[in-house]
């Protein structure tokens, strides 16, 4: 059938969020599993293969936390042997790209400069950043993962710094931590050679850097809900103000909801419930708010 | 159209499997057999809404709570039950996929039994089916990390702070990646919009909405 009236993108799509929300999909007979699950039990069902390799399982084994640990030792080992085999392997090659001509008889000696095919003048007429990185790409790229460990694990307490705009610190993490859980692709682990030239990180989407200080400052306000709920609230204050057609206007309204309950302005919160459950109707929050409100206020 | 379509059922997330534990053997810890009861229709629920096969539901369960056994239930902390085994459910899902292959898109999103025995008009079921056919569609097509943020915060209720802690992930990352999710799915909502509708059981339709 068709659906004439077009709607825009977000209301389309919470149009479908809101059928999953509300419809029934799925009607699970939980006896009948729960008889299924013990009879799987008494069987001694395996753990699944996904589940065996898995941190929470495998690291109650002191030895598979040793094996793991000497798997990782000679791995990084292997990865620093090659990696300075091929900064080694580099200066030859770089000669043999412009050797020189074959009318010359004689060779070189090696103390002695060559007169003629002189590379270096290109690599100074570089800017100064570049230079860096292609004489010593292995390290920047080693010093730009570790630089951007660090500011992730201080993102959310960091709401004013806007971040880079291609990708998040938080996701390069993430992604990399998902790589050690998961199996990672051969793809993913190529050594990176000195002679490639570095290019930049793919963009994935356009993000703007207002995109990650909302984020950032909503996370911030998530977690200083619990241990400083005033604070929390003039956070998602501010966030309204300053993104007041941002993408986390939801999250804000519940965090002040939830934050007015915490500081004891049962009132307040709920006329702001009210308009809540009215602007966003079967919303997940929604619950969360009528049963903190019912644990406070009766 | 929508004036007729009746007092939509509960919030698949207002049930009781969602009801806090009482009456669980020891404070703060929660065995399998309780986390069962409770939770087994969310499990089950959220692997079919990341592309695991109807088929396959059930055994994918076991092996969620399988894995839950081994691991001595759940510990209360600052993940929830439902975040502790959504974190497991990614996992056995992302398995369960792989193994499924191609055949994944042509899952569909709804049961038509249930939905018929909600006692609505044609009109709106049929309405109904569409979007959920849609809703999976849409999830069929987005990144595996994306749809299970997504799916977890918005149709399930999950909050950020939760769904880090189970996936020892740093809040700010589950926020982002939640950002990204919204940007995508609506990226592809509007997209299967404009597209031509398919016919929703094109093996086992005799009814025909279109002439």
């Amino acid at each position: 059938m068709n659906r004439i009236p077009r709607r825009s993108a977000p209301e389309e799509a919470e149009a479908l969020l809101e059928a999953g929300r509300t419809e029934p999909v799925l009607e699970y007979d939980v006896e009948l599993g729960l008889a299924r699950h013990h009879d799987w039990l008494r069987n001694d069902a395996p753990l699944p293969e996904w589940a065996v390799a898995s941190v929470g399982v495998a690291a109650k084994s002191s030895l598979a936390v040793l094996i793991k640990g000497i798997v990782s030792v000679v791995f990084v080992g292997g990865l620093a042997i090659a990696g300075w085999q091929a900064r080694s392997l580099l200066q030859p090659s770089a000669a043999t790209i412009n050797p020189p001509p074959a009318t010359i008889p004689e060779p070189v000696p090696e103390a002695a400069p060559a007169p003629r095919p002189i590379p270096v003048p290109e690599q100074h007429s570089l800017p100064v950043d570049e230079a860096v990185t292609k004489r010593r790409p292995v390290r920047a790229d080693k010093h730009a993962a570790r630089s951007s460990r660090a500011h992730k694990e201080i993102a959310p307490a960091r709401v004013e710094t806007p971040a880079p705009e291609t990708t998040p610190p938080s996701e390069d993490v993430s992604e990399a931590r998902a790589a050690r859980t998961e199996v990672a692709t051969p793809s993913e682990r190529k050594p990176i050679s000195a002679a490639q030239k570095p290019q930049p990180e793919p963009r994935r989407e356009a993000q703007t850097p207002d995109d990650l200080v909302e984020m950032q400052q909503v996370a911030t306000a998530e977690q200083l809900l619990e241990r400083s709920p005033a604070r929390a609230l003039a956070l998602v204050h501010k966030g309204d103000q300053q993104f007041a057609r941002g993408y986390f206007q939801q999250e804000r309204a519940y965090i002040a909801i939830m934050a007015l309950i915490r500081l004891g302005r049962i009132d307040e919160a709920r006329t702001r419930a009210a308009s809540f459950a009215r602007q966003f109707p079967a919303l997940p929050y929604g619950a969360r708010i009528r049963s903190a409100l019912e644990a406070r206020g009766e | 159209m929508p004036g007729a379509v009746p007092e939509r059922p509960q919030s698949v997330r207002d049930r009781p499997s969602r009801v806090v534990v009482a009456g669980a053997s020891v404070p703060g810890r929660m065995s399998t057999d309780e986390l069962f009861r409770m939770h087994a229709p969310f499990v089950a629920r959220l692997l079919h809404r990341l592309g695991v096969p109807t088929r396959e539901i059930d055994d994918v369960v076991q092996q969620v709570f399988v894995v839950v056994h081994k691991n001595g239930g759940y510990v209360q902390g600052p993940a929830t039950p439902t975040s502790y085994l959504g974190a497991i459910a990614v996992r056995a899902a992302s398995s369960a996929r792989r193994r499924d292959g191609a055949q994944r898109s042509r899952h569909a999103g709804y049961n038509p039994e249930m939905l018929a025995a909600s006692g609505r008009d044609p009109v709106s079921l049929l309405e109904v089916r569409s979007e959920l056919t849609q809703l999976q569609a849409a999830l069929d097509e987005m990144d595996a990390d994306l749809r299970a943020v997504l799916v977890l915060t918005e149709l399930e209720g999950e909050s950020c702070a939760s769904i880090a802690a189970s996936q020892g992930i740093p809040v700010g990352t589950v926020y982002w990646r939640a950002h990204r999710a919204r940007k995508q799915f609506r990226k592809i909502a509007l997209r299967l919009a404009a597209e031509p509708k398919p016919r929703l059981r094109p093996e086992s339709e005799t009814y025909e909405p279109h002439p």
